[in-house]
């Protein structure tokens, strides 16, 4: 394709073909700027009318139970032994 | 440990023995105990199994006076860790009853604690267990 220049040797901007070529950069960097953003996950969790996960599910019992897990390790009798004697 | 494993699993046997059974949490329990005092599982399940059998033929009043005897032979610089230990049977099972807290104080005594550290030592505890089932209920004899 032949791009029509200036006088001055730049790309002439009034030309369709320059117009083509802007669009088609435009199009370029919009995909890759689309293609670098990482997709924005969805929760799939049920929640409450108040916005709070709802623990009669499957999955917000198992959220519980990892919580309540948790917090034993945190108060385990060698933890508390730690905190308390040590 | 500086305390004989014989004195602790006396102790913690009298605690188990509280409901009259000996629960698969109870075994657990008493794993993560061996576990936390540094003593080797097998002979602290050993020994509990043991005074476990002595205190199937007490009635309530002797099987207390068989834990506060113990209690009382209890090295003075673990009591803290044994009442912990102790604490940590009692709860096990997400109930705290009437007959608990009054074994819990009773051994809390003999162990030379407070009464007043022994409370604060049971609110720590409790309030970290969120399950935990408080009963008011006297316990039938």
């Amino acid at each position: 394709m032949a791009v029509k220049t200036t006088a001055s040797g730049k790309m002439d901007k009034r030309t369709k073909e320059y117009k083509e070529l802007k669009e088609r950069l435009a199009k370029a960097r919009a995909a890759k700027a689309k293609a670098s953003t990482p997709k924005k996950q969805t929760s799939t969790l049920k929640k409450t009318a108040s916005g709070k996960v709802d623990k009669r599910t499957k999955e917000g019992k198992a959220i519980c139970e990892r919580m309540a897990k948790a917090r034993k390790a945190q108060n385990s009798l060698k933890n508390r032994l730690k905190r308390l004697f040590k | 440990m500086q305390t004989p494993t014989i004195t602790l699993a006396s102790i913690l046997a009298a605690i188990i023995w509280a409901d009259g059974e000996y629960s698969d949490v109870e075994r657990t329990t008493l794993s993560e105990i061996a576990d936390a005092l540094g003593i080797p599982e097998k002979e602290l399940t050993m020994n509990v199994t043991a005074a476990l059998v002595e205190l199937k033929n007490m009635d309530e009043e002797k099987a207390t006076d068989f834990a506060v005897k113990h209690a009382a032979k209890v090295n003075d610089e673990e009591t803290g860790e044994v009442f912990q230990a102790l604490l940590q049977m009692a709860l096990c099972d997400n109930v705290l009853t009437y007959n608990e807290v009054h074994n819990l104080l009773a051994l809390a005594e003999a162990l030379d604690i407070d009464q007043d550290a022994a409370v604060l030592m049971l609110c720590d505890l409790v309030k970290t267990e969120p399950e935990l089932e408080v009963s008011f209920e006297p316990e039938d004899e």
